[in-house]
């Protein structure tokens, strides 16, 4: 290109009249080397251009997917929060709840047994404990003492 | 068929929106926050897209106007030119590069004093190389301001350049 032709182009240029095609035409102009001394403050200008043109992100996006992830990732946060919350809460409900009955075992006086609750299996339970057993054994010597006794 | 469409007419234009979304908030961490929310907005959208004559127009409009909300709640734009990009290579001796790179700083510092739509209007034309109708679609108002904004941008340039 003409230099003559450069400095109209670059006049146009400045004003807003130059179209898209003759903008192109001064880009590859400055982007060439050996550029005559006067023109070479232009290059910075198109040179800035071109590095704003091979500008890219880095972060990829595929489908709207990555963007659901990123925002439902948020949702996921605060969900996994109230069930972690929700765990500690059951667990210390849990074991309130059990401290509760132990004291009451232990403060509580023993209920008495009722006709209802005198099944075969308390009875034998109560009998096979080591005091019945003991009252047993002590109650049968008496009997056979009385027993002895009579016989004289 | 949405997701069609998204893939063959959105994600091919991500890489403009991304750009325009750094020329307004001038770093990559938050143009690429931008886009990202951008595209959410658009998706979350796709019902009206069929009504939409333009989508790519309301691409942009739904970057720009996603970028220029972030930018209002930050105090100030951050600009971080120097990690982004490579000193130029047009330029063969060290001294020139150093200069080159010099101006280059002072050209974005120019034009991140501009006006926001003036500075959009000058990136859409000379980065993204569009006509004074697309832009004019693409930020909702006429060739005429298009026109204007682009010939103040390239003024202040030519006081910068002192040519």
């Amino acid at each position: 290109m003409k230099e003559e032709t450069v400095k109209q182009l670059i006049e146009r240029y400045w004003q807003g009249e130059t179209t898209l095609e003759e903008e192109r035409r001064l880009r590859a102009f400055f982007a060439a080397d050996n550029l005559p001394a006067e023109f070479c403050a232009y290059r910075a200008l198109f040179a800035w251009e071109k590095q704003q043109h091979s500008l890219r992100p880095r972060r990829q996006w595929t489908f709207p997917q990555s963007a659901w992830r990123t925002y439902s990732y948020s949702a996921m946060k605060i969900a996994a929060s109230v069930l972690l919350l929700l765990a500690f809460g059951m667990g210390f409900y849990t074991h309130y709840q059990q401290e509760r009955a132990i004291d009451r075992m232990i403060s509580e006086k023993p209920v008495q047994p009722t006709d209802s609750l005198l099944t075969k299996g308390n009875v034998m339970a109560k009998v096979s404990s080591p005091a019945w057993q003991e009252k047993k054994i002590e109650t049968d010597s008496i009997l056979y003492k009385i027993k002895e006794t009579n016989n004289y | 068929m949405k997701q069609e469409t998204f893939r063959n007419k959105i994600l091919p234009i991500v890489d403009k929106l991304f750009r325009l979304a750094f020329s307004i908030m001038g770093n990559r961490q938050d143009a690429e926050d931008v886009v990202q929310d951008a595209l959410f907005k658009i998706w979350k959208k796709k019902e009206e897209w069929d009504k939409i004559d333009n989508l790519e127009a309301y691409c942009y409009r739904s970057t720009r106007n996603i970028a220029l909300d972030k930018l209002a709640l930050k105090d100030n734009r951050q600009s971080d030119i120097d990690e982004d990009f490579d000193l130029p290579e047009v330029a063969h001796d060290a001294q020139e590069r150093m200069e080159e790179a010099e101006q280059m700083q002072q050209i974005e510092n120019a034009l991140a004093g501009l006006p926001e739509k003036q500075r959009t209007i000058f990136h859409l034309r000379e980065i993204e190389e569009l006509s004074y109708k697309q832009i004019a679609e693409q930020l909702d108002i006429t060739e005429d301001q298009v026109k204007v904004g682009l010939f103040r941008a390239r003024q202040k340039l030519k006081t910068i350049l002192k040519v």
